[in-house]
């Protein structure tokens, strides 16, 4: 009895301990994306330019943005907004269709993460 | 030309710069140091500063400039002082300032993980140390100079340190995690149960085992007082 109990509780604490090391993996000193502009998932009347804040520093980064049919309305790469460390940035071309667009963005965070983020807003005129 | 050498050279140019500080500084007091001297293009780096206090006075106060595209990311903690990070209009930390008080024989160790710069460059760590009278000492001259300013050459080929552990590929291996390592002594018996999902069994299971552990503990004690009282009666 005592032996079986021993033996799932080690079988168990060591599931714990995996659990628990993956999971906080997660939420280690990663940079969290805090808030984009326009909102995602929101839908605006008009849109000159894409930004995505950050909870910390960010080294660099590229900002990709699609409009319907998939065109690249976005000029350039994008990158780090000049007066603010935590944002990334870039700006549309003017006359977008009204649509979905979608925003694919890559960072390399000040703490050597990189990572990948994308999400949708609708363009309604 | 490669890495090796441009190492050797710095080290020798240090290593100069080093015993003519020897030489011309007897009198002079100690000076700020912050490790590493070199280091890895755009590497999160573990940094260290090192505040030597003086005979005379007590150091209350630490300003620490951060060079360009240096991005500290995580601070350490040194008992009996407080950090506090200035910052630059457009959110990089642009100072890093400590306030405690030192003993006059002590020395503080500030420690932070930063980014450094994607190029290799020369990093020049410009500090303000204070006084409990209020007498100022810049470190902020070239090296060599009276009070030198620290320096950290970013060269390419340094050892990468990924301080943190964020940057480039991290393995899903943990040191820490060691699966069995419980079960390591007890030989193989039943079948152990599939991992429990719910959160009652693992309560079950914790208690049981604690409680296994706790009668152990017991006969533990038992055994070894009989034992003794046995050797006793020899």
């Amino acid at each position: 009895m005592q032996r079986r109990l021993s033996q799932s509780g080690g079988v168990l604490a060591t599931a714990l301990v995996v659990l628990a090391t993956f999971g906080a993996a997660d939420a280690a000193a990663h940079v969290q994306l805090v808030s984009t502009s326009p909102k995602a998932g929101s839908t605006v009347k008009s849109v000159s330019s894409v930004k995505l804040t950050f909870s910390g520093v960010i080294r660099s980064g590229t900002v990709r943005v699609t409009g319907p049919g998939g065109t690249k309305v976005s000029k350039g790469n994008g990158g780090r907004d000049p007066r603010n460390v935590k944002r990334l940035a870039v700006s549309l071309r003017g006359g977008l269709k009204a649509g979905t667009y979608r925003v694919s963005a890559s960072i390399a965070a000040g703490d050597g993460h990189a990572e990948q983020f994308s999400y949708a807003f609708k363009l309604k005129k | 030309m490669n890495v090796a050498t441009t190492l050797r050279r710095t080290g020798l140019g240090s290593g100069l710069a080093a015993v003519l500080v020897l030489a011309g500084s007897a009198t002079a007091s100690a000076h700020i140091q912050v490790t590493p001297s070199v280091a890895a293009p755009n590497d999160p780096v573990h940094f260290t500063v090192l505040v030597p206090g003086e005979s005379e006075r007590e150091t209350t106060k630490v300003e620490l400039k951060v060079p360009a595209d240096v991005l500290p990311f995580s601070f350490g903690t040194t008992p009996g002082w407080k950090r506090t990070l200035v910052e630059a209009p457009n959110g990089a930390v642009d100072r890093i300032v400590w306030t405690g008080r030192m003993p006059k024989d002590g020395f503080a160790e500030f420690s932070f993980l930063a980014g450094t710069p994607e190029k290799p460059t020369t990093l020049t760590w410009k500090a303000v140390q204070t006084y409990a009278g209020g007498q100022v000492v810049r470190w902020i001259g070239a090296p060599g100079s009276e009070q030198p300013a620290p320096v950290t050459q970013v060269v390419r080929g340094a050892p990468r340190q990924n301080a943190g552990g964020e940057s480039g590929e991290t393995t899903g291996t943990d040191p820490a995690v060691t699966p069995g390592s419980e079960a390591v002594d007890e030989p193989a018996g039943a079948a152990p149960p599939a991992a429990p999902a719910a959160t009652d069994d693992i309560d079950w299971v914790a208690r049981g085992l604690a409680l296994a552990g706790l009668f152990a503990g017991l006969a533990a004690i038992v055994l070894a007082t009989r034992s003794s009282k046995t050797r006793k009666a020899r």
